[in-house]
């Protein structure tokens, strides 16, 4: 996951600089690094919460069991 | 009937699908080319589904009220204070991705003279008053039967604030509002219609999901207490 972000941070700092010579390709594909970096961040975001809520759902099934008990 | 909703499993994982699929399809599909809006557009599979599940949730919490004040059971005021919690959270989310897209596309994080963003702001305001309400009150009872007569009103001024003055107003920067054309009649096209719509069951279920969290750990809260 490291090697991934190091390698992702490099790829986009070269295209970055290649886009200063308005190259349209370029610029091109600096947009879509730029979507795909974000639709990761989000990705990474809502598997996040989605882990949380469903261990805190094992939490207070347990908790509700050992109250019923 | 909610109680056996807030243990079943199925529609978590349509949540968790919706989402997802929100999150991947949402960047993949192709979208209109529009002058300023740009790759911004996407936003929309963000930010107007939290202000639909924050709506959703306050009807929820609107429900529960006039059911406590009709019944008297307290587990209806434990539903409505909880959802209200979540419908919140889902409101300061719809803020702050809209407080993003505004700065992308009109340059500033809040525009002083947009109608929609004060009407906005004055809505999660009148929950924020709903809350302060809540916890004025020792006596429970009190506690529940003001925030239920509180919560009807809030209802009522939320959709007046978000839906009624943003459209009668004389101008506005959001779409649908202030006589501008809305999404629907000119650029939601229907590669966004794809996304867009399951992006708001999405989002109305992760709202959902949080509120029977809530509901079901004040339910343990009062146990413990031996309130029930």
């Amino acid at each position: 996951m490291k090697k991934f972000i190091v390698l992702y941070t490099m790829l986009l700092t070269m295209l970055g600089n290649l886009s200063a010579q308005e190259n349209n390709v370029t610029e091109m594909l600096t947009r879509e690094n730029k979507l795909t970096s974000v639709n990761v961040v989000l990705l990474l975001i809502l598997s996040g919460i989605l882990i949380y809520l469903v261990i805190q759902d094992k939490k207070i099934k347990k908790l509700e069991d050992r109250i019923n008990d | 009937m909610f109680e056996k909703l807030s243990k079943q499993v199925w529609w978590k994982i349509a949540t968790a699908v919706l989402l997802f699929y929100t999150c991947i399809y949402g960047f993949i599909v192709k979208a209109p080319d529009l002058p300023i809006l740009e790759e911004s557009i996407r936003n929309l599979f963000f930010h107007v589904p939290m202000w639909f599940a924050m709506m959703f949730l306050m009807f929820l919490n609107l429900i529960f009220s006039i059911m406590y004040l009709a019944n008297g059971t307290s587990r209806y005021d434990v539903y409505a204070s909880n959802t209200a919690v979540a419908g919140f959270l889902m409101g300061c989310l719809g803020i702050v991705t809209g407080m993003i897209w505004a700065k992308v596309t009109w340059g500033a994080w809040w525009v002083f003279a947009e109608v929609k963003l004060n009407a906005a702001a004055a809505a999660i305001l009148v929950y924020c008053a709903y809350f302060v309400l809540r916890s004025s009150f020792d006596d429970p009872e009190l506690k529940s039967k003001f925030s239920a007569v509180y919560s009807i009103f809030a209802f009522v001024m939320f959709m007046v604030l978000i839906n009624v003055i943003p459209r009668i107003a004389g101008s506005s920067l959001h779409p649908g509002n202030g006589g501008n054309p809305g999404f629907n009649s000119y650029d939601l096209d229907d590669n966004l219609r794809k996304v867009f719509y399951p992006a708001i069951l999405g989002w109305i279920g992760i709202g959902f999901w949080i509120s029977t969290q809530l509901i079901r750990i004040s339910f343990i809260q009062r146990k413990l207490e031996d309130i029930d």
